[in-house]
């Protein structure tokens, strides 16, 4: 008999049992599909990476030669005068390079024995395939460190052989034995590979990943000195024991500068702070986590909410409960058909979530797939994922659902059979009287009611706060990119950038439509690289902006102006002197502005005093490059960037991102709408007699409607506000963390407007919530009020 | 105002059920006259005061106030004039547990054209010194007295009331009904009243007998009675 009655009961709140469902299925759903999808990932990568020999660490070297070098050189008879940088040297002399690449080696391994290394060769190149530019970089085979993979087919053995990645053939259409043709050479696809540090291909200083129009390659190593491309060096290097992270940093990091025969290294990282082989480590292990966090909070609103409605069944049905116990019935005799009733509503609507997150996890691994470059296993059912996302969750709920039942229970049962008696306001309600001392009764009964129910205005507040971080994350993150790409080049004029082959410099003819500039790449300010750029004071291709939009180039002429990126890092503050280093030698440069660029950690300073300083003399006539407005001669240049094809590159990582954007903000959306809504009728209904009473009264709907639904909105409003600090607090940790972790520069700004559509996007969500309420409010009969039995 | 009722039926539907509540009801009430319904339960006591009042539609018939019919009245309409005309008292207190006492009553003030001042009306019911307090901190019949408060402060031509005193202990009781008499003789209130104490009908100037949704009988009272004169028992 208390069976039927219990699913009468639950039946009546069918529609409140459905949203509550939909939060419950979010839940299971999100992490379910998270786990599968990051665990077809983590397994095949951890093992890619351990059995092909990551790298530990890596060091980057400066483009030049040592004096000591060129001393060595010039005694085995060479006359090495003319030959400035690295990459020079190779194309000169082959052999004399390799030499100094073997000193270079041993004089690291002699100084820290505990390490070997091994030179990497790189190549970056660029071809068109169907109108579009693409990207190559061709990544020489190694021996000992950072072994090549080859996931299908096989490494190339023929001069006309390449390998690529099985991304980008699947995304251009190509496989196995197709041709694809590289700068009017055919070579022939005979494998699909990876490599270890470049999990995250990363090619330049800029977010720009777009495995469609870039891929990683290899051919065999004469094809590799064949083919023309901008090349460079760096050494990866493995701990001959376990590697350690912080021995390293002590033994190697803080002690190879004070090594007069390491000044060839510019810097040393270890993988976890390398972006290209490292981040993938806190991909999987943070998606992990976020995962369960972001489930965990979803999970932990759909418990409160159905221990309220439980609590809320029970009490309704305490007058039979009270007859029931008189007749002798135990209390677990009572409580079982509602314990079942939870499981037969519960786990539907869990199993749903894991299905779907089940079936939809080969999708959310393929979005990973889309920036990484890793091995794939099958997504494969997992004992331990269903257990956490469907039993955990059910015995969570039937506990606390048991709990609440038993409070309610263990009351005698002629206490049971009484009405309730008047429940004391909460101190919170108490407050806001107090508050509103001197305003109309309408208005403290507007702004105290949902105070009654303090656990239910707890939820509500967090859920507003919760999906506001949400959402005013998503909404600010759509316009990191164009902090990051477009505003810059939106900003300088010049549309070509061209690097001068040094054999032409004679042949550039400077005009109304070239400016030249002077680039240094190798500076070093404290633990950093930076650029320095040395323009013109006066230059119009490339004006510099502060944050108001202010053009302050002429500043060049009283000191330098450093990038935005260098003040996230470092804190400078114009007026500050900065010592860089400059091949050995230390300059100190007061810094006049800061110019809105995140790019990278640069230093613009005027041309001739970067002339002086490069040079170490009073040469204030040097330059090695040009911007332009007109297009460049190809034969002068080593390379040209064009602006817009920089611009159409992003455009793709944009959209991926902006389209994961859009996805997070429809969920936070749609979980603030549904807990608006839920616990909007829940509290109209634990109003019943109230609103029911106003209306005898005589308050028309409209007023009611005012006074009960309209005073979330206020809260809603609090709960807004209070999601701004907290949203900027962890975006500023965020900035941090990738800036220090892994000198990732990624500016997340909340702007003014961000927060006005923040505003209009709760005013949205709340009005729906409301909305879709007023039905309940206004099928509330009059003839409520003269029920005997109250709540 | 003057309320004339003709033909009155309420049928109720419950599934197949058909419940007759009331039958072709015929009454008029006079302005400011003391009205007793008295009548075993389920005769259809608060089924008549709920259709007179508007709380609930009838089934056939007519509802006049002066020459207004309010049996047609849309949702809207009879919410004004209930707000504009009517007052309830029930025995269930229905108030508003966030608010005080003093705001309580304001809720009835706050929507009337012409409220009386608050703090006078609490001191008729004798809660001047309890304004401040919360519903849950108050007793049976003081939260009687403030709904009361609340349905005579916004000043109605009628108050309607369903056993007012069906939870209360005699001497609370009475006190309760002195304040409708007051109210009856020094504003002029038209009073509707339900009971099943027929002791408390003789303060009536009219009893209405009802029995299964029939007037079975109409009283009428020479000589009213006092609350403080019935004999309770
Ligand atoms: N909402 C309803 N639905 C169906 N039947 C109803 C409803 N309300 C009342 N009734 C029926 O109408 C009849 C009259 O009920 P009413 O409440 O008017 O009686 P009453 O005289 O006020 O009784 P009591 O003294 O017990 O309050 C009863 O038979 C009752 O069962
Ligand atoms: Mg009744």
């Amino acid at each position: 008999m208390l069976n039927k009655n219990v699913i009468n009961t639950f039946k009546k709140k069918w529609f409140l049992i459905f949203l509550i469902g939909i939060v419950i299925f979010f839940s299971s759903y999100i992490y379910t599909t998270m786990s599968y999808a990051i665990d077809s990932l983590r397994k095949p990568t951890f093992n890619f990476l351990e059995s092909h020999r990551q790298e530990h660490f890596s060091f980057e070297m400066f483009n030049y030669l040592t004096e000591e070098e060129t001393k060595y050189l010039t005694e085995q008879g060479y006359d090495v005068r003319n030959i400035f940088l690295l990459s020079d040297l190779k194309t000169v002399n082959n052999d004399l390079f390799y030499q100094i690449m073997e000193l270079r080696k041993n004089k690291f391994e002699f100084n820290f024995n505990n390490y070997f290394i091994e030179l990497r060769e790189i190549k970056d190149i660029s071809f068109v395939i169907n109108d579009e530019e693409h990207k190559g970089r061709i990544i020489k085979d190694s021996n000992y460190i950072n072994l090549t993979m080859v996931e299908e087919g096989r490494k190339p053995t023929e001069l006309n052989e390449i390998a690529i990645t099985k991304i980008y053939a699947d995304q251009n259409n190509l496989g196995i034995n197709d041709l694809l043709t590289i700068n009017n050479i055919n070579y022939k696809i005979v494998g699909f590979v990876l490599f270890p540090d470049y999990t995250f291909p990363l090619m330049g200083s800029n977010f720009i990943i777009d495995n469609a129009r870039q891929s990683l390659m290899l051919l065999n190593d004469s094809a590799y000195e064949k083919i023309v491309g901008s090349e460079l060096f760096y050494y990866a290097g493995l701990s001959k024991e376990e590697f350690n992270e912080v021995a390293f940093k002590k033994e190697v990091i803080d002690e190879y500068r004070n090594i007069d025969d390491l000044k060839f290294i510019s810097s040393i990282i270890t993988t976890k702070n390398q972006v290209r082989s490292g981040v993938i480590y806190d991909e999987l292990n943070g998606g992990k986590a976020m995962s369960l966090v972001l489930s965990m909070i979803i999970a932990s609103i759909a418990i409160i909410i159905v221990s309220i409605l439980i609590h809320k069944i029970v009490k309704e049905q305490r007058g039979q409960i009270g007859v029931l116990k008189a007749l002798g019935y135990t209390k677990k005799e009572i409580a079982i058909p509602y314990l079942i009733a939870i499981i037969l509503i519960v786990s539907p609507f869990l199993l749903i979530g894991y299905l779907a997150g089940y079936y939809t996890a080969p999708f959310l691994r393929d979005i990973y797939l889309v920036i990484y470059l890793l091995p794939v296993i099958n997504v494969e059912a997992s004992l331990s994922i269903f257990i956490v996302s469907i039993f955990i969750p059910l015995i969570i709920f039937l506990i606390l659902s048991y709990i609440v039942i038993l409070k309610i229970l263990s009351k005698l049962p002629l206490e049971l059979l009484k009405p309730e008696e008047e429940k004391k306001g909460s101190k919170l309600s108490l407050l806001a009287n107090k508050l509103l001392i001197n305003k109309k009764a309408k208005t403290k009964f507007k702004y105290t009611f949902i105070l009654r129910y303090m656990s239910k205005f707890y939820i509500f507040l967090w859920t507003i706060i919760f999906s506001s971080i949400l959402i005013l994350m998503a909404i600010s993150m759509t316009n990191v990119m164009d902090k990051l790409i477009y505003d810059y080049y939106s900003r300088v004029d010049y549309v070509y950038q061209g690097y001068i082959d040094y054999h032409n410099i004679d042949k550039i003819i400077l005009n109304d439509n070239k400016e030249k500039f002077l680039s240094f790449p190798d500076g070093i300010y404290k633990d950093d690289r930076v650029t320095l750029l040395g323009i013109r004071p006066n230059s119009k291709l490339h004006s510099l902006y502060d944050k108001k939009g202010n053009d302050i180039t002429s500043y060049l002429e009283e000191g330098v102006v450093i990038t935005e990126a260098l003040n996230m890092k470092y804190k400078i503050k114009p007026g500050n002197y900065i010592d860089v280093e400059v091949r050995d030698v230390i300059y100190n440069l007061k810094v006049i502005g800061i110019t809105e660029e995140y790019m990278e950690y640069k230093i613009y300073l005027d041309i001739n005093l970067l002339s002086k300083i490069v040079t170490d003399s009073d040469d204030e006539m040097l330059f090695n490059g040009v911007f332009a407005t007109e297009k460049l001669n190809e034969d002068n240049y080593r390379f040209i960037y064009n602006k817009k094809a920089m611009i159409d590159n992003a455009k793709t990582v944009t959209d991926f991102v902006n389209y994961m954007l859009y996805i997070l903000t429809i969920s936070a959306v749609s979980i603030a709408l549904i807990v608006i809504l839920v616990l909007t009728l829940l509290v109209v209904g634990d109003n019943y007699y109230s609103v029911s009473l106003l209306k005898v009264l005589g308050y028309n709907k409209k007023e009611i409607n005012n006074m009960i639904l309209n005073s979330y909105l206020i809260y809603s409003i609090v709960g807004y506000l209070l999601s701004i600090p907290l949203t900027i607090f962890i975006f500023k940790m965020t900035e941090d963390y990738l800036i220090h972790g892994y000198n990732m520069i990624f500016p997340l700004k909340i702007e003014l407007w961000h927060l006005g559509i923040g505003f209009i996007l709760m005013v949205v969500i709340f009005y729906s919530g409301v909305f879709l309420a007023k039905r309940n409010i206004n099928k509330i009969s009059l003839q409520e009020v003269l029920k005997t039995y109250r709540e | 105002m003057s309320i004339v009722l003709k033909n009155v039926s309420k049928i109720y539907h419950n599934g197949e059920i058909k419940t007759e509540a009331l039958r072709k009801v015929n009454l008029s009430i006079e302005d400011g006259e003391f009205i007793v319904i008295l009548g075993p339960s389920g005769s259809g006591k608060s089924t008549l005061l709920n259709v007179i009042s508007g709380l609930d539609n009838v089934s056939s018939g007519t509802i006049k106030y002066n020459d207004k019919v309010i049996s047609n009245y849309s949702v809207e309409e009879l919410t004004k004039f209930r707000r504009k005309n009517l007052g309830f008292i029930f025995q269930q207190y229905n108030l508003l547990t966030n608010l005080n006492v003093e705001d309580n009553v304001k809720m009835g003030a706050d929507i009337s054209d012409n409220p009386l001042d608050v703090n006078e009306i609490l001191t008729k019911v004798g809660l001047s010194g309890m304004k401040k307090k919360y519903i849950y901190q108050l007793s049976g019949g003081e939260q009687q007295r403030v709904s009361i408060a609340r349905s005579i402060v916004k000043n109605p031509k009628i108050l309607f009331c369903d056993e007012p005193t069906g939870s209360l202990d005699e001497m609370t009781a009475r006190q309760i009904l002195s304040i409708l008499e007051e109210l009856n003789d020094e504003y002029k209130t038209t009073m509707v009243v339900i009971t099943h104490n027929p002791n408390i009908a003789l303060m009536g100037d009219r009893v209405i007998k009802m029995n299964s949704g029939n007037i079975e009988e109409i009283i009428i009272n020479k000589k009213k009675k006092q609350a403080t004169e019935i004999n309770w028992s």
